[in-house]
């Protein structure tokens, strides 16, 4: 499906050697990077530090100049200006002018892509609402904490309304509700035919946004791949259903090992919420409850700035060009695509465990089925329980836990109402 | 991209320079203390107490500090403003805009450029007014008391009145000659009727006084006019062709065997030429020398005649007594008989109406020294004798200082701009602090340092003496590595401008043609050739 689509980056046999002011040769960042990665894609690339991720990104950028092989983004070199007018980037620090307050910023950049006064000022305002710094537009920026910097910084990177956006460590800093809405605004880009290029050590940001994954680990791609390819465990089952009965719960396990044999390990356990929806719930309680804070208001978010960016484009004839769907958009002017030789896609390899699970494992622990592309069925599936796992082989003290709580209700016993912290919120007893 | 779009990114960035210096307190710190210390320096430094010296001293102090200290700023700044982006990282933010990188050089260049010319209009403007208004025009002298006693006297109302109006007239015109004339007239009508009457002796020396004191302020008033407050050009006799004469000694010399052996041919030539320059001009005792000078306009004022003569023996702070002839149209004469300082600059002024239809002037000077040992006298060919007529105003003249100026601190800029593409900040501030005050001494190190340098052969020799090959093989090399550096003495504009001199267009054209044109603009490519090809997240930091 994805190869149907046109190509946004395109990487062969890139690599990089860094040398001393002596021309010895130092570092190998990267060795024979082959991508392609495709309009209204969401592509992480995750990797250890120093596997070469950010060097990377910054050939993509034209900071950084290939030693060997070639990048192309649309199809022509990173450095020319016609590219760049295409694109946005958000580097890993706020690396911005303190001495500007967060408006001079953002005006800044948008004159430098010679956006009209009047646009630039609508997509100006539209962003500090959207990353909900409208009042503090006129604070410097080196009174700005960690977060807020990040916020401008995630701005900048959106003046221009981008086709391709860079994203390195998009939510280092942020609170986890400007996390969100990060997240939020990834998938928003996506479904204007944006395409997202994702750089981050949290692999759950990843997860959660990301398409396709490459894993670079001394500069070299070791995996990449879909993600629900990558993280599917197919040595277990999950399902998933409303609350049961104990007595079903017997039943079922009973059927399951008449089928499967009494040797089999089962575990049930009642649905968790991620700490990350019982924070967004306080906060939006507190919002409700107009309490003041001296940080960040809430952003308005991605899409209140979209709709904004359409409210434009039909005041603004100029900004409908600029805002049309990337199909539409002519190719860079001056003529022909650069040729670029990339050899035939690569034969997706199987996942290496032992790699996946030394990156993956903390941050994610459970083992979860892989997600759908959709960003509703991802919203309804981050609010979905577990209430039944079945491994292979549990070894850890999770499995060992489970075991216990298992053999309880196959003696018909029921959860110590003391030990279960969920039993309040999920009333069964 | 378009030009315009082009454009408007290079404003963009040089306007955010801009705020960068202003916000980063750097330009602040430097206006404060140029506005502070320009216009408090009449009241430290201590002239001649006369008012072209004062006016001179305002002048030359004034745009040396504004110049060196304008030429320092741009030093820093311009280095500073791209390694500031690179060292802060806002160069990985900003380089992958839609922004050419040469473009990005332009900008800040313009940015420095824009602060430069801010501060430069700035100071010129105060010393501009601050020479306006110490070079006001003097008040007439008082003569309400002289006016009672010259009417007791018998001198009629009418005539004293005439004498009061031409006053105040010469010192609120331009002081020209036919003012002056009108003067003299009223005050000789007044001399007249005083002297009628033995009786007014008294009277006749209060007003002889105060005629004096008039002449004395307006005399000092005309001269700052003349040679200060103004923009003049000067013109000089042709030097007759001395090379001609040395090349024809030289065949003779050859031809009679008579060239020296142990000295070198560039040595005789240069010591005939230094023979012949003296003897051309040189008036024995008694002689008289006649000069003819061409080009002069026709104007209403006065003509300037500078000389500086020298005697061929004795002590050098003599005086000798000569005798000027001014010959001019109809030939009416001007004549200046007083004796004259040796190795001193000297002038006087005659009247420009002078000047005949076809712009000459006869100047003849006569040697009157009549001591026991009389001594000729002699005019060396630069600066000897030469006739200033105003050319210009003096705000045209400090217009075309700060023009002057400008290009220095434009070339210091985009020296500046270029060291920040490969070096780091201390190392660029080095480089350019080098070049830059190489590029001061550079004619000193060319003239004196190199013609005195010996490495291989002994110094201790004859004078002419052919040069150890080795030695003359290096000062050829020095020669051409210090004539690579531009040559900032050669556009010295504080001089002229205190000598009230109009600074030539073609100095002005060879200033922006040399230092920005060709130099800028071969520094320019390099800085963009180089620039274009960095690595800006590299991870080795350049040194």
């Amino acid at each position: 499906m994805a190869s149907e689509r046109p190509v946004v980056i395109e990487t062969a046999q890139v690599g990089k050697m860094f040398r001393d002011f002596w021309m010895r040769k130092r570092v190998k960042a990267l060795d024979n990077i082959n991508l392609q990665i495709f309009r209204g894609e969401i592509f992480g690339l995750l990797g250890p530090n120093g596997s070469g991720k950010s060097t990377l990104v910054k050939i993509l950028l034209g900071l950084l100049f290939p030693t060997t092989g070639r990048a192309a983004i649309f199809g022509r070199d990173p450095r020319n200006v016609a590219v760049k007018d295409r694109i946005g980037y958000m580097p890993e620090e706020s690396y911005l002018y303190r001495y500007l307050d967060a408006e001079e910023t953002l005006n800044f950049y948008g004159k430098l892509f010679n956006l009209p006064s009047a646009e630039r000022r609508h997509r100006v305002e539209l962003l500090l609402e959207m990353v909900g710094l409208t009042h503090q537009r006129q604070r410097p920026l080196v009174e700005y904490s960690k977060g807020m910097a990040r916020r401008i910084g995630l701005a900048q990177a959106l003046i221009n309304d981008p086709d391709l956006v860079f994203l390195d460590e998009p939510t280092t800093g942020l609170d986890p509700i400007g996390t969100r809405e990060i997240k939020d605004l990834i998938k928003e880009l996506r479904n204007r035919g944006k395409t997202v290029f994702l750089c981050s050590h949290l692999l759950a940001d990843v997860e959660d946004v990301c398409d396709r994954v490459a894993i670079l680990y001394g500069g070299r791609v070791r995996r990449i791949g879909k993600i629900r390819d990558l993280l599917a465990d197919r040595n277990a089952t999950q399902i998933t259903t409303p609350v049961l009965k104990p007595e079903t719960v017997r039943r079922a396990l009973a059927v399951i090992r008449e089928s499967e044999g009494t040797h089999i390990e089962a575990t049930v356990q009642p649905p968790r919420n991620r700490l990350e929806q019982v924070f967004h719930a306080v906060v939006e309680e507190a919002r409700e409850a107009r309490l003041e804070t001296a940080g960040t208001t809430v952003g308005t978010g991605a899409a209140a700035y979209f709709e904004g960016l359409d409210r434009g484009e039909k005041a603004d004839a100029i900004l409908e060009d600029l805002l049309k769907a990337p199909e539409e958009k002519p190719e860079p002017s001056g003529g022909e695509r650069e040729e670029i030789v990339v050899p035939a896609t690569p034969k997706e390899p199987e996942p290496d465990r032992a790699v996946i699970a030394d990156l993956l494992a903390p941050q994610s622990p459970d083992g979860r089925e892989g997600k759908e592309d959709s960003g509703k069925e991802e919203a309804a599936e981050s609010k979905r329980d577990r209430p039944l796992v079945l491994p292979a082989d549990a070894g850890d003290k999770d499995a060992r836990d489970a075991e216990q709580v298992l053999g309880d209700l196959l003696r018909g016993g029921s959860y110590d109402k003391d030990e279960d912290p969920d039993k309040d919120k999920t009333g069964q007893g | 991209m378009r030009f315009g779009e082009v454009l408007n990114q290079i404003v963009t960035i040089a306007r955010h320079g801009i705020v960068q210096a202003v916000r980063m307190k750097i330009v602040l710190v430097v206006a404060v203390f140029l506005v502070v210390l320009v216009p408090a320096l009449p009241f430290l430094l201590k002239s001649d107490n006369t008012l072209d010296g004062q006016l001179r001293m305002i002048i030359t102090y004034s745009l040396y500090l504004t110049s060196f200290l304008l030429s320092v700023i741009t030093l820093f700044l311009s280095v500073a403003a791209l390694n500031f982006e690179i060292k802060g990282r806002q160069i990985l933010v900003l380089d992958p805009k839609p922004v050419h990188r040469f473009t990005l050089l332009v900008g800040k260049w313009l940015g420095i450029m824009l602060i430069n010319l801010a501060l430069l209009i700035a100071m010129m403007g105060v010393t501009y007014g601050l020479v306006r208004w110490f070079g006001r025009p003097p008040r007439p002298v008082k003569l309400e008391n002289l006016g009672k006693h010259l009417r007791e006297a018998g001198v009629d109302t009418e005539a004293v009145e005439r004498f009061n109006a031409t006053q105040r007239q010469l010192f609120a015109g331009a002081m020209d000659p036919e003012e002056s004339a009108a003067f003299n007239e009223a005050v000789a009508e007044v001399a007249k009727k005083l002297s009628e009457d033995r009786q007014n002796r008294a009277v006749f020396t209060l007003f002889r006084n105060a005629v004096e004191r008039t002449q004395n302020v307006a005399e000092d008033y005309q001269n700052t006019k003349a040679t200060v407050m103004t923009a003049r050009v000067a013109r000089g006799p042709v030097l007759p062709d001395v090379g001609g004469w040395v090349e024809e000694r030289i065949a003779q010399m050859k031809q009679n065997d008579m060239m020296p052996e142990l000295r070198s041919e560039q040595w005789v030539r240069q010591r005939l030429s230094q023979q012949f320059s003296r003897a051309a001009w040189q008036v024995p005792p008694g002689g008289i020398m006649h000069w003819e000078i061409h080009d002069l306009p026709q104007f209403k004022g006065w003509l300037v005649i500078r000389f500086r003569f020298l005697r061929d023996r004795g002590e050098p702070d003599n005086e000798i007594l000569v005798r000027f002839v001014i010959t001019g149209r109809d030939d009416r004469q001007s004549v200046v008989r007083r004796h004259y300082r040796v190795d001193m600059q000297h002038a006087f002024s005659v009247p420009s109406t002078l000047v005949r239809q076809d712009g000459t002037i006869d100047i003849s000077f006569e040697n009157l020294d009549s001591g026991e040992e009389p001594v000729a006298a002699w005019f060396p060919a630069q600066g000897g004798i030469s006739v200033l007529f105003p050319a210009g105003s003096m705000a045209e003249n400090f217009l075309r200082a700060g023009l002057v100026i400008l290009a220095k601190l434009s070339f210091i800029a985009i020296l500046g701009v270029f060291a920040s593409t490969f070096l780091s900040l201390p190392v660029g501030v080095f480089m350019t602090t080098v070049v830059f005050f190489a590029g001061h001494m550079r004619d000193y190190f060319l003239t004196e340092i190199l013609s005195d340098f010996y490495l291989f052969g002994s110094s201790v020799v004859p004078p002419g003496t052919p040069l150890n090959p080795a030695d003359e093989v290096l000062r050829y090399i020095l020669y051409y590595v210090f004539a690579v550096f531009p040559n900032f003495g050669a556009y010295d504009i504080v001089t002229p401008l205190a000598e009230g001199h109009l600074i030539a267009a073609g100095m002005l054209a060879h200033c922006f043609w040399w230092f920005v044109l060709i130099r800028g603009s071969i520094l320019v490519l390099a800085a963009w050739f180089i620039f274009r090809r960095r690595e800006l997240a590299a991870l080795t930091p350049q040194s």
